[in-house]
């Protein structure tokens, strides 16, 4: 409480400039007269009478010194008095401060620019609720690591013991047609789990019916805000209206929130789904649902560790269901789980 | 400036302070002089020389509110500024002096143990 008092009055006495030097000025005189009087009074000269009073009371200027450093804050004071003298300094050479100034700019300029594309990489969590459980899983070969192939997913989606919700997704880029000019768009075709994943729901309509996720099954959209409020009006009756993708008809089911973050496809403004053939899998090796282009995402189940969830599709991964009498797993192959950033 | 210095300023300031609030409780208002003479009959040596430093002092234990001054006119008829004990300035002094006594104490206790008495 006293501590608080004082620095009050210290940080009034800097702001208002007060300075106590007449009072300490006039206190020690009167304490010099006193102090010769007295002197005097027991027999010393008028001179020798002022020497000891001086002697007594000591060096003026580190009494005053004292003084100051009681009245003010002198850390800042003296900061003040740096600050003033540098500008001083820095106002004798521009050219000097205008190439001081520019570097010091720069490199605060690139510090900034760098850690705002970093942050978001690196330190903060994903923006979706129990971000620590989202996974990404991959394919790696000899120590490369690769995409998976729809016949990967499914069998990994329906064996494993897991995960709340395994989803594949591949970009696409379909054409949109409709408006003044046809507009390609930034997509993903995904499993119907996919915003279950995220843990994401649709802001407007509804999410993907697992019933829709089958070959040639509905033809659904989910859009993105940002892609509603500028190329579609905007507009709330868009929910069950067609719109043509790649001249295909495709029925909006829903729109994503305005703040929706989509962490693996940033630019993504339309969802459909994946429209693979379970049928081809056991029939044809060679075709697309064997290719390896599918990314895949999941969610682990609550109090389940990553190390756990890795070693059941690992286990999984290593005894395929027999529908390939012919096929034998490469040497080198194994899945690769990515933890997400939590 | 060197740690035991600065200690040892410390020190003497605080104890300083403690005289400054005694000599004002016992005394009534007295100006600067006043109070170094008295500080100066009774404590001898710390303050025959270098009294000013009484008032930093004394500026210090304003600011904190122990104690408040005016101008006045003084015995021999000068102008002179006069420091009087406040309320809160007497809690201090109260507070402070039981802080004395018990490290007196303990201290006092440490001087009187023998080595006998420890085994």
């Amino acid at each position: 409480m006293r501590a608080l008092r004082r620095l009050f009055t210290r940080l009034r006495n800097i702001a208002t400039g007060f300075r106590g030097d007449d009072r300490l000025r006039e206190e020690m005189e009167q304490h010099f007269a006193l102090q010769t009087d007295e002197n005097m009074r027991a027999g010393m000269s008028p001179t020798e009478a002022r020497r000891q009073a001086r002697l007594k009371l000591g060096g003026a200027e580190s009494i005053r010194e004292d003084y100051h450093a009681e009245e003010g804050l002198p850390l800042i004071e003296n900061l003040m008095h740096d600050a003033r003298f540098t500008l001083r300094i820095l106002r004798k050479s521009p050219g000097f401060t205008l190439a001081a100034v520019f570097t010091l700019a720069l490199g605060i300029g690139a510090c900034t620019a760098i850690f705002s594309a970093v942050n978001p990489i690196f330190f903060e969590p994903l923006p979706y609720p129990h971000a620590s459980r989202i996974l990404t899983i991959w394919n790696t070969f000899k120590g490369e690591r690769s995409r998976l192939a729809f016949g990967n997913w499914r069998e990994l989606a329906e064996r494993n013991h897991s995960f709340e919700a395994l989803s594949a997704c591949e970009p696409w880029q379909p054409v949109l047609v409709g408006g003044a000019e046809p507009v390609r768009l930034n997509g993903q075709r995904v499993s119907a789990t996919y915003l279950r994943v995220l843990g994401v729901e649709p802001w407007l309509g509804r999410d993907f019916l697992p019933a829709e996720d089958r070959y040639h099954g509905p033809a659904v959209a989910i859009l993105s805000y940002r892609l509603w409020q500028q190329k579609l009006g905007g507009d709330r009756g868009i929910i069950g209206a067609v719109i043509t993708l790649d001249g295909d008809r495709y029925t909006v089911i829903g729109v994503m929130p305005a703040g929706f973050e989509n962490v693996l496809s940033s630019q993504a403004d339309v969802w459909t789904l994946l429209d693979y053939d379970v049928q081809a899998l056991a029939t044809d090796f060679e075709s697309g649902e064997w290719g390896n282009h599918l990314y895949m995402v999941g969610r682990v189940r609550p109090g389940m560790s990553h190390e756990a969830a890795a070693q059941d599709l690992e286990t999984i991964a290593a005894n395929p269901i027999t529908q390939f009498p012919h096929w034998a797993r490469p040497a080198g192959a194994s899945l690769a789980l990515c933890w997400a950033r939590a | 400036m060197l740690p035991h210095m600065k200690q040892k300023k410390d020190v003497q300031q605080g104890t300083l302070a403690l005289m400054v609030l005694k000599t004002l409780d016992v005394l009534g208002p007295l100006h600067g002089y006043a109070v170094a003479r008295r500080i100066e009959q009774i404590s001898g040596d710390l303050l025959s020389v270098n009294q000013g430093t009484l008032y930093p002092v004394l500026l210090k234990l304003e600011l904190e509110g122990a104690i408040a001054s005016d101008w006045a006119t003084s015995e021999n008829n000068r102008r002179a500024r006069f420091y009087r004990l406040t309320r809160e300035g007497h809690k201090l002094l109260e507070a402070e002096k039981r802080d004395w006594e018990r490290t007196e104490a303990i201290i006092a206790r440490f001087f009187e143990v023998k080595a006998e008495d420890l085994a």
